[in-house]
């Protein structure tokens, strides 16, 4: 399955409606300015996702997981790989963590994933207009292997990954990730039909 | 799920809510959709000194009003929409402001990881939940690591930057920046000694006024630690009454650490870093200093050795220079003198016009200067060369073509001893690689020796055989011979043999040719040797030089020697400039060019000789090259690039430097002082028929 571009473009706005209100958390919380880009959506079949994401992230990384259920069901997931991620502590808190991925850097790394997940998945909710409620999230230290094993055997049939390739801005610096919404395809056809009507409304 | 099973599940979850509430080693607390607190567990009254009577039915925002300005409100209201939250210790501190038993002070609240969910029932939102976890001591324990981790860093700065730093004394203020700023200091002071009995005064400062600097220049309390001290520590000056320490009161100084730098107990100087602002420092901040001033006083030590070692290299070499101008210049004293006899003796002992008497007297004088001129030369040849300033400036030579010369130049005193000199070249190779003149004075001095000990009728063989990949001269003679111990000491320089106590220094000479000798032929890399059978039964001196062969026929170089000057007939018009300060030799020099035919023109200095260029047309210039105005390396080039001119440079000096220089700045060739006539005729003639 393909996005058509207009697909892209209505997604790409509506995300980037929700980064809107992470960035705005995240800067209030920080003193900084932080802006949160979407360069780039797509979608595709769970064993296309991995071979893509295989290609663009490399070596451990930190996940945040959130599993939302509702009118819409399925898992959300903000990648970033082991430098990204420390270094997107270090400029969000001016401290380097000790060793590594110390608990105080874990949990940066969730505060800022369920932040954006949640602004994320919140605007399809709004979108839906109904409520999608969400798990506290998990954050994982692995290897991109294992991560994307774990999509792999959780696999369901008729299931689609949403990816939206994320871009934190601060401090002069750019920190780039990777958002993975794994949906079914009823939930995807249901999310597709809505955006359809959203943007004939905001056309009109 | 039977009736009894439900009912047991519904025990157990009962049971577990009671668990949560009673035990949980985390604060639970529910509220329903206005705020108002439902649920408030064992850990949240014990922690937040507030029963659950004292909340329950209360709205959270009343209890805690701080939660709006810290804007955590969102979280809640987001909750009622169906978000979960987590709250990081990092960016939030805390949520709620609890005691911890960790915390030291007031201020220090209780650092809490929370997180802040909606409670659903049936796809609704009926409450929030939220739940809090103590994380302090995670926090403590991590700050503690980050310290140690900072500690190391700078250590392993400070040792990269002392050990790598030429100048640790200059260079340290850098690494007394970063550590005042890393460990939180506002100023510094290194005090140091300057030499062993000097006092310890400040060296460098930072973060304070240069007026308040000199007051601190030897402020006791900061260079004085008591010997069985490492440090000294001086907290809460506000409150200290000493006198002493007005001046840091007057400096805002609010603590201070002060670390001797010192080294196999000798007290270097001291190191101090201040506070403004703190109270206290810490045993273990001093503790990373001291490391640090151990560092610091073995790399400023370092710094001493490596000075003093320079002071006393420099007082040697430029003791090592003044022997050597001091050389140069005696060479040219004791040349100078020489060089008008020489010129008058050579030139009368083959004037037609004198009787054969008075040629013979002028001949012995000549002789006698000549030899006192090499005496000279070889004196300063064996100090170079013990020296090691003696240059070698090799090329491919032909060894033939030196030998013959060389016997050319001794044929006249080998006739007149009635010596017979055979030489017989036998090998097919004759190239060497070596330094031409220093080849022939090697030779010359062999082959004058032999002479010089061959008695009348003798007979003197040089024969050159090739061995391997040498080729080998020996000169063998019917002379005197040598001892056994002879043949080892002959080449120690200032050694004769035996011969100077039986034959009361008949044979002249200082005994330094052979000396000579050896050394150069050990710079060729090769080998002399010598041998007799005895006392009266002669001797022979073998020289081994390594052969080299000459890549293209072509590369067979001209003889060393100039050749016999070819007719000065078409020269007899030419003029000369003559620049010369001495005014004997002056006059000689001049005396015997005029009688050869040559216009000259004589100049004192090298105005008189640049004013006389402009007035007349020369052809050549000689000139000396100590002059008393200007050197005659600046004249030559003058004349050189003005008017195109040709010259022949006189020196005294004979140092490697000074010939060289000669041919930088112009000269076509140079005479060394005591001038030869035969060789000043060769070289004008030879010079005026290259610029013809």
């Amino acid at each position: 399955m393909e996005l058509s571009p207009s697909q892209k473009d209505a997604l790409t706005e509506l995300i980037n409606i929700g980064y809107a209100r992470a960035a705005a958390a995240l800067s209030d919380l920080t003193g900084h300015r932080i802006t949160l880009q979407v360069p780039e959506v797509a979608i595709h079949t769970i064993p296309e996702i991995t071979r893509k994401l295989l290609t663009v992230v490399h070596g451990e990384v930190a996940s945040v997981n959130q599993v939302f259920s509702g009118p819409i069901t399925g898992n959300a997931i903000l990648l970033l790989d082991r430098e990204a991620a420390l270094l997107l502590n270090r400029l969000l808190t001016d401290r380097p963590a000790a060793s590594g991925f110390d608990g105080a850097a874990r949990e940066v790394i969730t505060e800022v994933g369920n932040i954006v997940l949640n602004a994320c998945l919140g605007a399809f909710g709004n979108l839906l207009k109904v409520q999608v409620s969400f798990t506290v999230p998990a954050l994982q230290i692995e290897s991109v292997q294992n991560v994307l094993h774990t999509l792999i055997i959780e696999e369901q049939p008729l299931e689609y990954a949403l990816i939206i390739h994320t871009c934190f801005q601060l401090r002069a610096s750019d920190v780039s990730g990777y958002l993975v919404i794994i949906l079914g395809v009823t939930s995807l056809s249901t999310l597709l039909a809505e955006l359809k009507k959203w943007e004939d409304r905001e056309l009109k | 799920m039977s009736q009894e099973e439900e009912n047991q599940q519904n025990q157990r979850e009962g049971a577990l809510l009671s668990w949560i509430h009673q035990f949980a080693p985390y604060g639970v607390v529910i509220l329903d959709r206005t705020f108002l607190i439902r649920s408030w567990n064992q850990w949240m009254a014990s922690h937040s000194m507030l029963s659950s009577d004292d909340v329950l039915g209360r709205d959270l925002r009343e209890i805690y009003p701080e939660l709006e300005e810290r804007k955590l409100i969102a979280p809640f209201q987001r909750a009622l929409l169906g978000e979960s939250s987590v709250l990081s210790t990092a960016l939030h501190q805390y949520l709620l402001r609890l005691k911890s038993p960790m915390s030291t002070d007031e201020s220090n609240w209780m650092r809490q990881t929370a997180r802040v969910a909606p409670l659903l029932a049936e796809g609704q939102v009926c409450g929030i939940i939220l739940v809090i976890e103590d994380v302090t001591q995670r926090e403590i324990q991590a700050e503690t690591l980050s310290r140690q981790h900072r500690r190391d860093e700078i250590l392993s700065w400070a040792l990269i930057h002392l050990l790598k730093s030429e100048e640790p004394r200059k260079t340290s203020r850098q690494l007394f920046f970063k550590i005042a700023e890393v460990m939180d200091f506002e100023s510094f002071f290194l005090y140091l000694r300057e030499g062993d009995s000097d006092p310890i005064r400040l060296y460098t400062a930072g973060g304070i006024s240069d007026e308040l600097q000199n007051q601190f220049l030897e402020f006791e309390p900061f260079t004085k630690v008591p010997n069985d001290q490492p440090s000294v520590i001086i907290h809460r000056i506000k409150n200290r009454p000493e006198p002493e320490f007005a001046l840091l009161k007057e400096a805002k100084i609010s603590s201070a650490v002060v670390i001797p730098l010192r080294l196999h107990h000798k007290q270097l100087g001291s190191l101090c870093f201040a506070s403004w602002s703190r109270e206290f420092i810490a045993d273990d901040e001093a503790s990373l200093l001291i490391t640090i001033a151990q560092y610091l006083a073995t790399a400023v030590d370092k710094e001493n050795t490596n000075r003093e070692l320079r002071v006393a290299r420099e007082r040697a070499d430029s003791a090592n220079r003044a022997k050597d101008e001091f050389l140069a210049s005696l060479s040219h004293e004791l040349r100078t003198p020489l060089n008008p006899v020489l010129l008058i003796a050579s030139d009368a002992s083959e004037n037609p016009a004198l009787t054969p008497e008075v040629k013979a007297d002028f001949k012995t004088i000549r002789t006698n200067i000549e030899l006192e001129a090499r005496l000279i030369d070889d004196l300063l040849d064996i100090t170079r060369i013990t020296h090691g300033k003696l240059l070698l400036h090799p090329r491919l030579v032909d060894l033939k073509i030196i030998l013959e010369e060389i016997i050319r130049t001794f044929q006249p005193e080998v006739n007149e001893k009635k010596i017979t000199l055979q030489f017989a070249f036998n090998s097919p190779k004759k190239f060497v690689h070596g330094d031409d003149v220093r080849l022939q004075q090697i030779f010359w001095n062999v082959l004058k020796n032999a002479i010089k000990f061959t008695p009348e009728k003798g007979r003197i063989t040089m024969a050159v055989n090739q061995t391997g990949t040498r080729l080998q001269v020996s000169v063998s003679d019917t002379g005197i011979g040598l001892t056994k111990e002879e043949t080892e000491q002959i080449f120690e320089a200032f050694s004769q043999g035996d011969h100077t106590k039986n034959v009361t220094r008949r044979f002249g000479g200082l005994g330094l040719g052979l000396a000579i000798a050896r050394k150069l032929v050990e710079l060729h890399h090769g080998r002399i040797s010598a041998s007799s059978e005895g006392t009266d039964k002669g001797s022979t001196f073998t020289i081994e030089l390594p052969l080299a062969e000459p890549e293209t026929a072509n590369l067979s170089l001209p003889p060393a020697t100039p050749q016999k000057a070819a007719g000065v007939v078409g020269a007899k018009a030419r003029t000369i400039l003559l620049v010369e300060d001495h005014e004997a030799t002056r006059v000689a020099l001049s005396n015997l060019l005029v009688r050869r035919g040559y216009n000259v023109i004589i100049a004192g200095t090298a105005r008189e000789a640049r004013e006389a260029s402009v007035n007349a047309k020369i052809d050549l210039v000689i000139s000396d090259i100590g002059l008393p105005d200007e050197s005659g390396h600046d004249l030559m080039k003058h004349l050189g690039t003005t008017l195109g001119l040709k010259g022949i440079a006189l020196t005294g000096y004979g140092m490697e430097e000074d010939i060289a220089r000669c041919l930088a700045s112009g000269f076509a060739t140079h005479l060394i002082k005591p001038v030869n006539i035969h060789s000043l005729e060769t070289a004008v003639a030879l010079t005026l028929n290259v610029a013809s």
